[in-house]
């Protein structure tokens, strides 16, 4: 298991400074969930940390700097899932999954790339999308593909970016189940930015709430989610329901006046 | 038995891949042949390949017919024709833009400035005998600087190296307009004839030169096949999985444009093998530049050089420019290929 420790993250787009200094250590194969409003810096967080962007502070794995690690070394670190919506040209499911073999593969495909993109492609229970056209899967589908792509890439630390977005209520719960079960399958750290409250509750090892780029609170989904809180950092009253099979439930109500938030 | 099925998709098409690679090869190789036969004397396919294999200075009768006159034609179509495919596939490759080719990025209008510079004014950086050729291939490269530091600027992103090409296209057009405006009517001719494309002025030195780079050139790009693959998920999932992006597309630009010019100086320019012998490609084979970069190289030869043959016999003795038989023989094919697919390939 790895240790991701977080010092003193900053990043700014132009003059506009998106995280204000995060600061956090992980030593648990566990799922953590990114939550906060609209720009609290939850995709851009999970981008420093996989150095897709260059921030100020640094980002340790097992005590090492990535700063320090060539490009190809943190690709055999830290998976990283996007947003489902690029379209890849002229690529088979199977062959945009093994794309995850990049940073393992030499020239030649080996047949360890062969039976790694076969374990992801059977993980995910995608079988029979293995030869259809990437660009001809629906928006679900895509996710999934995206998510075996990780898998066949075999990290230590695995960061999704809002990995239900666009997705129905369907796909939303086999997305995060997958993401779940193969926390604990594998070990494997997983971070992952959320929108939905209910839903992170319900898969979330640990939550971390972000607002305006500073983490405001770190701890499980019952500690965390409270109604002040929430009125606090989205600026929202809700009423929190606790279920026997859904768990913890946010219902938002409406949003505070402005003068009270 | 579940196992097998997963896997034996992708290998029936990395067989079928290396199958047809095989059946470009030997069809080029025919086409090859058949190109040596045609001209003002006549010649057997026999007595071409005989003549080939037999090497320069055998002392037969077809000798110098065949090793000076018509080898340095067919060599230099298949040379120019593998470069421009292969140009091209490397430019939609790591633009991620299905329009790119060296046309679309004022690489070929920059070439078409620094000849008609030759041309009209004299002017130029090369010696008086290699002037238009030393134009066109120094103000290539001058594009794809300008190209590469107006992009850089903004950050290598695809948008903004094709904005950057677009503008560059236009500015070296506008140009070469101009020095058509001024230029007199015999000026203006040549620098049309120059634009149309020429296979005429190949000779063994430009076979060579132009060899060299290509050799040069593939094995860099094939080397990079993978990360060209693993760019087509976007720029952020290929840095995530380990592909230096801006160092790949750099390197693919400077590579591609000097293909380009190691061709278009000599040729002029022929248009259109750039932009769709890799789409062709792509169709057939799918988009694994590990396959797709010596087929699209292998199609491009192809359709040059089918162009030249047909543009050489269908008016004979009058000979069609190569670049105008280009667009007339890949357009239908191209549209054929484009209405029949069946997969959502882009």
């Amino acid at each position: 298991m790895v240790k991701v420790s977080l010092d003193n993250i900053r990043f700014s787009y132009h003059s506009d400074q998106v995280l204000k200094g995060v600061s956090f250590d992980i030593d648990d194969g566990n799922v953590l969930c990114l939550v906060g409003p609209n720009g609290s810096g939850k995709t851009t967080l999970v981008r420093c940390i996989d150095r897709i962007l260059d921030p100020e502070g640094s980002v340790f794995l097992d005590g090492m700097d990535i700063r320090d690690m060539h490009r190809s070394t943190i690709a055999k670190n830290i998976g990283y899932v996007p947003q489902a919506g690029t379209r890849i040209a002229a690529a088979s499911v199977f062959e945009v999954v093994m794309m995850g073999r990049t940073p393992h593969m030499g020239w030649s495909t080996s047949e360890e790339d062969i039976d790694w993109t076969e374990k992801a492609i059977h993980f995910l229970g995608i079988e029979q999308l293995a030869d259809r056209e990437y660009n001809e899967l629906s928006g679900g589908q895509q996710q999934k593909v995206l998510i075996a792509r990780a898998v066949a890439q075999n990290p230590k630390v695995l960061l999704l970016d809002e990995p239900t977005n666009s997705l129905d209520i369907r796909h939303q719960l086999e997305a995060l189940s997958i993401i779940h079960h193969l926390s604990r399958e594998t070990g494997i750290t997983i971070i992952m930015a959320v929108h939905d409250l209910t839903l992170a509750a319900r898969y979330a090892d640990q939550l971390m709430m972000l607002k305006k780029g500073q983490l405001v609170a770190f701890g499980t989904p019952d500690e965390l989610i409270t109604t002040e809180r929430i009125k606090d950092v989205y600026g929202v009253e809700s009423k929190i329901f606790r279920d026997t099979d859904a768990g913890l439930i946010v219902t938002p109500l409406k949003p505070v006046s402005e003068i009270t938030a | 038995m579940h196992k097998k099925t997963v896997r034996s998709g992708y290998i029936y098409r990395a067989q079928r891949r290396l199958v047809i690679l095989g059946c470009l090869t030997i069809l080029l190789l025919l086409l090859a042949g058949v190109a040596a036969t045609l001209g003002s004397y006549p010649l057997g396919i026999a007595e071409v390949y005989r003549t080939i294999l037999a090497g320069p200075g055998s002392g037969l009768d077809t000798e110098i017919i065949v090793w000076q006159y018509r080898l340095p034609r067919v060599i230099m179509a298949i040379l120019a024709g593998a470069a421009l495919g292969f140009a091209g596939a490397v430019m939609q490759g790591i633009l991620r833009n299905p329009l790119a080719s060296p046309f679309t990025l004022g690489i070929a209008s920059a070439a078409s400035f620094g000849a008609s510079l030759a041309i009209v004014l004299g002017a130029g950086f090369a010696g008086s005998g290699s002037l238009i050729v030393g134009n066109a291939f120094l103000f290539t490269l001058i594009a794809a600087a300008a190209v590469y530091g107006l992009a850089r600027y903004r950050g290598i992103s695809p948008e903004t190296m094709i904005m950057a090409g677009i503008a560059i296209m236009y500015l070296f057009s506008a140009m070469t307009s101009f020095l058509q405006y001024i230029g007199t009517s015999e000026d203006v001719h040549e620098v049309v004839f120059w634009m149309l494309g020429s296979l005429g002025r190949s000779t063994w030195n430009t076979v060579i030169v132009a060899g060299i780079i290509l050799c040069l050139i593939f094995p860099a790009f094939m080397y990079m096949a993978r990360n060209f693959n693993t760019l087509a998920a976007g720029d952020e999932a290929a840095t995530s999985l380990g592909v230096p992006v801006e160092h790949v597309r750099i390197t693919g630009m400077a590579g591609a444009s000097l293909l380009t010019a190691a061709v278009i100086c000599f040729t002029g320019t022929i248009g259109f093998i750039g932009l769709v012998a890799p789409h062709i490609t792509r169709m057939v084979m799918g988009g694994d530049h590990r396959y797709l970069l010596p087929g699209t190289a292998l199609m491009g030869s192809l359709l040059l050089l089918g162009a030249d043959s047909i543009g050489r016999t269908i008016m004979a003795p009058q000979i069609l420019p190569v670049g105008i038989m280009t667009s007339f023989l890949g357009v239908p094919f191209f549209i054929y290929l484009f209405l029949r697919r069946r997969r959502d390939y882009w």
